[in-house]
């Protein structure tokens, strides 16, 4: 084997171990979506489900990201009464900053909308983020009265 | 709304911002009378969307969405419009500079023209010419929103989006303030 060959095999090797796993990363994304849609449901709101007061449904649905291909995933769809609907949609696995993006909005009201962005934290763990603006002192960890605030302000 | 001050960004802001309020005040008369739609839409589309409320307010969610799009687009397409404008004539303007003051070899080997090349082509070679002449922030907000219009016109595949969307107001007046600066 040449000095090139030897070479071209390091780097090779080196740019094998640098570019993540695409499909892990895929795969952690759509758990990561079906844990949160699994926290709202089952932890955070299912007392209004007990109640009448919401109603869930998923709805599959498939993306294409960039680097990561095509995949299926699912869109949360929360009925409320009077014809409201909340939508929990995922937008994209990979943002240029944080780490994905789901959209959370009241149908038929574009400006009550905001974006729910996934910060890997390491191999294992990853928080929710709310953004309300791009300035990071808008951006609060997703919690249960945190949404259930920005709900209340959208349903005023 | 904001203030715009260069021409021909004010003139597609405001025609923006106008199809957006069209829209939404359309869209505001769909929720709760779903038939409403029917008058929205061209005719061979009528009663394809309006059949059941959630249906419709779905339609009218992904017409928002595509208004957003093409606004994120059409502002971009100006900006470049502008900036290459100002580009070509400031690149004319030292080509002719040099032509007049240099001395031999500059004019004797003809390399003036490889000093000052006119070869960018793309929004990303302009933005690298305003690396450390313009502040540091509007350059990473003009960075973001070329990174949108990317992502939006090469089919959402290849690169990866803001987290954050802008609002319409943020990426014009950004677009205006690049201009600004460039035109200090």
């Amino acid at each position: 084997m040449t000095l090139k060959e030897k070479l071209k095999k390091l780097k090779k090797q080196q740019d094998e171990k640098n570019s993540p796993d695409w499909d892990n990363y895929k795969k952690v994304w759509v758990d990561s979506v079906n844990h949160l849609y699994g926290t709202i449901v089952n932890k955070w709101f299912k007392e209004y489900e007990k109640e009448g007061l919401m109603e869930f449904s998923i709805i599959p649905t498939t993306r294409m990201d960039p680097y990561i291909g095509e995949y299926i995933t699912a869109i949360m769809e929360i009925t409320l009464t009077n014809n409201k609907y909340l939508v929990l949609e995922p937008i994209t696995a990979i943002t240029a900053d944080y780490d994905g993006k789901v959209e959370f909005y009241m149908r038929g009201n574009v400006y009550k909308k905001i974006s729910i962005l996934r910060k890997i934290i390491d191999e294992k763990k990853h928080e929710w983020i709310i953004a309300k603006s791009y300035d990071p002192k808008d951006h609060y960890k997703l919690d249960k009265k945190q949404l259930e605030k920005l709900i209340d302000k959208w349903l005023q | 709304m904001v203030t715009i001050n260069n021409e021909d960004l004010k003139s597609i802001y405001h025609y923006l911002l106008t199809i957006d309020n069209v829209i939404q005040k359309e869209i505001r008369h769909v929720k709760g009378n779903k038939s409403h739609l029917d008058k929205m839409v061209p005719e061979q589309l009528s009663k394809v969307y309006s059949t059941k409320e959630k249906t419709a307010l779905k339609f009218v969610d992904n017409l928002t969405r595509t208004a957003y799009d093409n606004a994120v687009i059409a502002l971009c397409a100006t900006f470049e419009r502008i900036v290459f404008a100002k580009y070509r004539t400031t690149y004319g303007t030292l080509k002719n500079l040099i032509k007049t003051n240099a001395h031999k070899p500059f004019d004797y080997f003809d390399s003036r023209e490889k000093f000052i090349y006119d070869s960018i082509q793309y929004l990303s070679g302009i933005i690298s010419l305003l690396e450390g002449i313009i502040d540091n922030d509007l350059l990473n907000k003009l960075k973001t929103i070329k990174d949108h219009r990317n992502y939006i016109a090469h089919g959402k595949r290849d690169s990866a989006p803001p987290a954050f969307d802008y609002s319409i107001d943020e990426i014009a007046s950004t677009l205006d303030d690049v201009v600004r600066e460039i035109e200090r």
